[in-house]
């Protein structure tokens, strides 16, 4: 029941959508007349399309942000991307009507000055007509919210006791219809005034006419629905069972009465009126004439007193002001040196420039499809996006993971990089320092390290993991290992030796209290027996 | 939106005059044309509509009882929508008023139902029915349409009754009697032999010429039982707590003895001094004594009707309404406040002949002592506390 109940509701908003994006649509031809007139050799037909879908997506949109207040940061990115958009759409659509080889032709020039070739007069005028379509679409979208009720927003009102005033909003919905018709017929009546005895040689003026037609036609469908979703909120408000039947004979009436008025309408004669309307005209002119002429007749006394009361009051010649003579034009400044332009420049001129425009449409796009996700569902099931869609993706995975092995590869260099110089820092490091002027504590931790690095040297580097002991340990153990003869015999004590290095390391690094010279220097007395220890044996095990 | 559409067309007829050109013409006849069919249809969708309302007038308490409303177009002109809407009382339809939004092609008939629960004694109004209308542009403001209310009579409830004992001394009824005072010559039960004193009248002749002995006629004594109920529905003799449900109880034992009475082939008035909506609020007039169903019908839908208001008391009703009736009346008085000009009304009632019985219902204060004090006057008295207690009449 409320699945039928909601496909209805979905189906009159459909409808209703659709009304007011035509009557729109007549509204646009209007206007595309009118820029024909103004524009010599304009052809504005895409507009008329175009204005169609913006109405669309106007009213969709009006629905979109009305949860919105204006200062909101989503609010106006929103309608700053739909506009961008909306721009784009216009001028793209532009070049389809006048041909894509203009487009090709005209891409160079806008870098050159954006203002003057992007923004031409065609361009602004279809803005400002997609403008106006727009608001009023927005206008017509928010006032049919109110009369789209069901069981959900009734409990809503009913609970709160807030209750949409329904009757005003199809009121507004009502004088909004005849506000553009009204401005429809000014126009077309403008346009028409100075073309009247061209009018039957003129096949687009009488097209003219069948938009202001169509759009009062359509008015009339507009107004029977609307007041049917009035009445039936009313009804739904009021908790009344409404006869299945009600809406079906509700269309079928309308439809039968719009009819039969239109064919009425079509077939009254008008010609023989002319002459009636033209007397009327004259009527009105001398209607005007005297209440001109009365009004002047009326003003003249007043006038003439003020111009008295001023006479009062000369204007001394010696107050005037001067009046100059005409200056001769300015010469023309000498000649600027022409600029030396450099190539480079202009291509980094031109690659920013498409770059931030692209860049600005891009991101219009990116972030309305991602804001409406129906849009981007419907862009998806185009098979032509889709195969585009999964291009881009494997490209995207390609770049990826190029971008990945080139990472891994950079890092890779870097970290072997980083160790050179280290190791070069380490030496230099050990280049410089001067024992005289390291205290007791860094000197013993200075033979440490330098037991340490030589270990390294020799393949026996101190894991991270290791504690000191540990490493003494496993120093000892590949001195045994690498030791031979006499070596052999000796490599106990020093064994001791190293662990008693490691100790005075430990206690120079960790402990609190002073370290004395007398440590430094046993420390400097084991390395030193230690060094070369090591050097004879790790010589005797590289010359075997 | 009418004001704003003939402004539109004055202005386009303007622009026709100003421009001359025949396109605005057409347009100025679409819209014209639209705009006087929706006035013209709006303002004449309702006038060939007839309704009907279709129900019994009067229900017995607890029936379900079915309305209809027939509605018929008998113009050629379709509505697009009717709004129907009948109000009704809470006590006959819980759920609010009736309504219905549905449509009518020309020529063409519908009957909406719907039905009454009839759970409450009372004189119920159903309606008035508003019916809405209009065109489907919204041009012209919904008109309307009303039919007037018809009234539905809930009867109280009547218990069944089969020995009411009522005082009587109407001689020469239907009901038999005890008293051999009250013989009917019309009613021969019997014969016996002549004793000296039997009045010749007696002498059956027939009989004695067959027997060969003198033989008299015995009769059976009769009374009439004409009954005047007096019902007490002054709320000012009613306390807060008894003002609701004693004056309910009241009309019930008032509406099962005149049923009893009408059974018994009697005749039986009423009078009591609450008020009849039919009669604008006034008092409810005194229904004379009359036989038969109709006129049981007439009295239960003044029991029906009859409401509880301020009024003037009962004791001034029964001053101004006894002295009218017939010697050996027997006059029932119903009521929940008993004081001495009570009993002085009665007694004067009883000291003109009429057979006083005093019904009380409700709770009153020592009604043992008031008991007494009745019957000291001779007036029977009996207490009424529930419908439980009029068993005492259906044993």
């Amino acid at each position: 029941m409320r699945l039928a109940e909601d496909r209805k509701q979905l189906f009159a908003l459909g409808a209703n959508f659709l009304l007011v994006s035509l009557m729109l649509t007549c509204l646009s031809v209007t206007f595309v007349q009118l820029g024909e007139a103004i524009f010599t050799g304009w052809q504005g037909e895409y507009l008329i399309v175009l204005s169609f879908f913006v109405a669309l997506e106007a009213m969709y949109s009006a629905r979109r942000v009305s949860e919105w207040n204006f200062p909101d940061t989503g609010l106006l990115v929103y309608r700053a991307t739909e506009w961008v958009l909306i721009l784009a759409f216009l001028k793209i659509s532009s070049y389809f009507s006048t041909g894509l080889w203009q487009l090709t032709r005209d891409l160079p020039l806008w870098q050159e000055n954006f203002g003057r070739n992007f923004l031409s007069g065609e361009f602004i005028f279809g803005a400002i007509v997609l403008l106006a379509v727009w608001m009023f679409a927005g206008r017509y979208s928010l006032d049919l919210l109110p009369l789209e009720v069901n069981e959900r927003v009734l409990r809503i009102e009913w609970e709160s006791g807030v209750f949409e005033n329904r009757p005003a909003a199809r009121q507004r919905l009502a004088n909004q219809t005849l506000w553009v018709g009204i401005l429809m017929i000014f126009l077309a009546a403008a346009l028409r005034y100075e073309r009247a005895p061209l009018w039957f040689e003129l096949p687009t003026l009488r097209f003219g006419v069948y938009n202001l037609m169509v759009y009062f036609f359509l008015g009339l469908v507009f107004l029977s629905l609307t007041q049917y979703s009035l009445m039936r909120a009313l009804w739904l408000m009021d908790k009344m069972p409404v006869n299945t039947q009600v809406a079906n004979r509700w269309l079928v009436y309308s439809a039968v009465l719009i009819g039969v008025l239109a064919l009425v309408s079509s077939v009254l004669p008008t010609s023989y009126s002319l002459g009636f309307l033209a007397m009327l005209n004259y009527l009105l002119y001398i209607i005007t004439a005297v209440t001109g002429f009365l009004a002047s007749a009326l003003m003249f006394p007043i006038f003439l007193l003020i111009n008295l009361i001023m006479s009062l009051f000369p204007v001394q010649d010696a107050e005037r002001l001067p009046v100059e003579p005409p200056q001769p034009p300015p010469l023309p400044p000498p000649a600027a040196e022409e600029a030396i332009t450099v190539p480079w420049v202009e291509l980094l001129q031109s690659i920013a420039f498409w770059v931030v425009f692209l860049a600005v449409i891009g991101f219009a796009l990116y972030f309305y499809l991602h804001d409406n996700e129906w849009a981007l569902r419907a862009v998806r099931r185009v098979r032509l996006f889709a195969i585009l869609a999964n291009f881009w993706n494997s490209l995207r995975q390609r770049a990826a993971q190029a971008n990945r092995e080139l990472a891994a590869a950079v890092e890779d260099s870097w970290r072997r990089l980083r160790a050179r110089i280290a190791r070069s820092r380490d030496r230099q490091n050990w280049q410089w320092v001067s024992l005289r002027k390291l205290s007791p504590r860094q000197q013993v931790i200075f033979y440490y390290l330098a037991l340490l690095r030589r270990g390294g040297e020799h393949g026996v580097a101190r894991q991270p993991s290791q504690t000191p002991y540990e490493y003494a340990r496993t120093l000892a153990q590949a001195l045994q290992n690498a030791s031979d003869g006499a070596a052999a015999a000796k490599a106990p004590e020093f064994e001791q030796d190293i662990s008693t290095l490691t100790d005075e390391f430990l206690e120079a690094r960790y402990s609190q209290h002073e370290i004395q010279q007398q440590d430094a220097v046993m420390a400097r007395n084991l390395w030193q027996r230690i060094g070369k220890f090591l050097r004879r044996v790790w010589r005797r095990s590289e010359s075997r | 939106m009418g004001e704003l559409f003939v402004v539109f067309l004055f202005g386009l007829f303007v622009v026709a005059i100003l421009v001359g050109e025949d396109f605005i013409l057409t347009l100025l006849y679409l819209l014209l044309g639209a705009f006087i069919v929706g006035k013209w249809w709006g303002g004449r969708a309702l006038r060939g509509v007839q309704v009907e309302r279709d129900f019994t007038r009067h229900a017995f308490l607890g029936e379900s009882m079915p309305v209809s409303l027939k509605v018929r177009n008998k113009s050629w002109l379709p509505l697009a929508w009717l709004h129907v809407r009948e109000s009704l009382p809470a006590e006959v339809y819980s759920s609010g008023p009736f309504q219905q939004v549905t449509t009518l092609g020309p020529q063409a008939s519908m009957e909406l139902s719907y039905r009454l629960e009839c759970r409450k004694r009372g004189f119920y109004p159903l309606g008035p029915l508003d019916l809405k209308s209009g065109d489907v542009f919204g041009m012209s403001s919904a008109p309307r349409m009303r039919l007037e209310p018809d009234y539905l009579a809930v009867f109280p409830k009547i218990i069944p009754l089969t020995r009411v004992k009522l005082p009587s001394q109407a001689p020469l009824g239907s009901l038999r009697s005890h008293q051999p005072l009250f013989e009917d010559p019309s009613r021969t039960r019997g014969k016996r032999e002549y004793v000296v004193g039997d009045s010749l009248r007696r002498v059956d002749w027939k009989a004695s010429a067959t027997v060969g002995r003198l033989q008299v006629k015995l009769f059976e004594p009769s009374i009439a039982l004409e009954t005047a109920i007096f019902l007490n529905l002054n709320a000012a003799e009613y306390t807060v707590f008894t003002r609701f449900d004693v004056p309910e109880l009241a009309i019930v034992v008032a509406a099962s003895l005149a049923n009893w009475v009408i059974n018994a082939r009697q005749s039986v008035g009423l009078a009591s001094n609450g008020v009849d909506p039919l009669q604008g609020g006034e008092a409810m007039a005194l229904i004379p004594a009359r036989r038969g169903r109709g006129h049981l019908m007439r009295l239960m839908e003044s029991l029906a009707r009859v409401q509880t208001a301020e009024s003037f008391p009962f004791v001034d009703l029964l001053r101004q309404h006894s002295a009218l009736l017939s010697w050996g009346t027997t006059l029932i008085a119903i009521t929940n406040h008993i004081d001495d000009d009570l009993f002085d009304a009665l007694f004067q009632a009883r000291r003109a002949g009429l057979s006083v019985f005093l019904i009380v219902c409700g709770q009153v204060s020592n009604f043992e002592h008031s008991r007494k004090k009745a019957a000291y006057f001779g007036i029977p008295a009996l207490q009424i506390l529930n419908e439980k207690d009029l068993d005492i009449w259906r044993q």
